[in-house]
């Protein structure tokens, strides 16, 4: 075994542990269904694991694996609307915003709430996907920009967009968004 | 409900716990495993081909030697060689590049949907050309070694009869190449173009969106 193996594998495991979060809420932003959403998560983990030595650290580790993560799902999405035989690019098969029945305890709930808003947030074109999944996880304008690209004026503006657009998409089930 | 307690119930959301003990080692497993049958395979690939034009140089190579030990001229079939070498350097270096293309280097959105959109323009491109960097080179060092019977092989035969197998080689050889060019053509048109309008459309959404 090289020597640098087990460095390699240190670095991997200590993204996951850190930032595996990221991880499953990217696939869940972007596969519809948990079988997808496994498929997703383990192909996101094998790119980290392939990238790990290009890693120089001239980005943030949390930017890098955030991105790393980002093209990952962009590139399964891809993919998969090829096989599917260009379906319909920004909604999934069988996803829905509409109000389900009330869930009977807190947790439910709650449960409740995310599978609605995943499924607001699958709703959203890819783009703007993205710009919300990366909001919601608190980051910074600067941060997204850092991730996707774009400049933070940019961000600021596609973010106002799209958040207007989640909280259409999740008008009718709960108070309206803003 | 608002932003931020949009933001708070999805920061609250349960995320399965990171894998540990024996699960942990089954999963970092299975990542390495696929890791390395991804590189398998592209080593393999390209493998193959260059078996392939390793095959064809050392038998076109034979031909060549074997003309020069009957002090026949062996121009013909050594420019074949050459031809079938020019080929194989091309495809490993064309792949040497591209293998870099397949890494994931941990760059911006933008700038990873451009050098994926690349990576499919230059497919498109070698594959609109296929004539000039694959069939033509082949095609041409088949005919050299059909010209080196012709020309050089069993001079007690009327050349008629030595014009035969280099009719048939090019009658082969110009009905392989069409069927190769077409298969190229019909994937650049069913695959490729598609993929690169897919990304192209991304890229445009991605800053219309903005």
């Amino acid at each position: 075994m090289p020597k640098s193996v087990p460095l390699h594998h240190e670095r991997f495991t200590g993204w996951v542990s850190r930032h595996g979060a990221v991880l499953h809420k990217l696939s869940r932003a972007y596969a519809p269904d948990a079988p997808s959403q496994g498929e997703l998560h383990q192909e996101m983990l094998v790119q980290l694991w392939r990238s790990v030595p290009q890693f120089a650290g001239a980005a943030k580790e949390s930017t890098w694996i955030y991105r790393v993560a980002l093209n990952t799902a962009l590139t399964w999405q891809r993919g998969r609307r090829r096989r599917a035989n260009h379906e319909v690019p920004q909604a999934e098969p069988g996803e829905s915003v509409s109000s389900g029945s009330p869930a009977p305890d807190v947790a439910h709930a709650r449960q409740d709430l995310l599978e609605h808003v995943f499924a607001a947030v699958r709703a959203l074109p890819v783009g703007e996907r993205s710009l919300v999944v990366l909001s919601l996880d608190g980051l910074s304008y600067q941060e997204i920009g850092d991730i996707t690209g774009l400049s933070e004026n940019h961000v600021g503006v596609a973010l106002s967009r799209a958040r207007t657009k989640l909280a259409n998409n999740m008008k009718g089930i709960r108070d309206e968004l803003r | 409900m608002n932003y931020d307690e949009l933001q708070r119930v999805w920061a609250e959301q349960p995320t399965p716990p990171p894998p540990a003990g024996s699960a942990a080692e089954t999963v970092w497993q299975t990542v390495r495993d696929k890791s390395r049958a991804f590189s398998r395979t592209i080593l393999w690939r390209d493998l193959r081909e260059v078996a392939a034009c390793g095959l064809v140089m050392f038998i076109f190579g034979g031909i060549a030697a074997e003309a020069t030990a009957e002090g026949a001229p062996a121009w013909p079939a050594q420019l074949a060689v050459a031809l079938t070498f020019g080929v194989a350097a091309f495809l490993l270096i064309d792949r040497w590049l591209a293998r870099r293309r397949f890494v994931p280097r941990g760059e911006a959105v933008l700038v990873e949907i451009e050098r994926a959109a690349d990576a499919v323009r230059h497919q498109v491109w070698l594959l609109r050309n296929v004539h000039w960097w694959y069939l033509l080179p082949l095609g041409g060092s088949a005919m050299c070694v059909a010209l080196q019977y012709l020309l050089y092989g069993a001079p007690e035969m009327p050349l008629v009869v030595r014009a035969i197998p280099a009719v048939v080689m090019l009658g082969v050889t110009v009905a392989v190449n069409v069927w190769i060019w077409r298969l190229n053509q019909r994937a650049v048109k069913r695959e490729l173009e598609p993929q690169l309008a897919d990304l192209e459309d991304q890229r445009r959404a991605w800053i219309a969106e903005s």
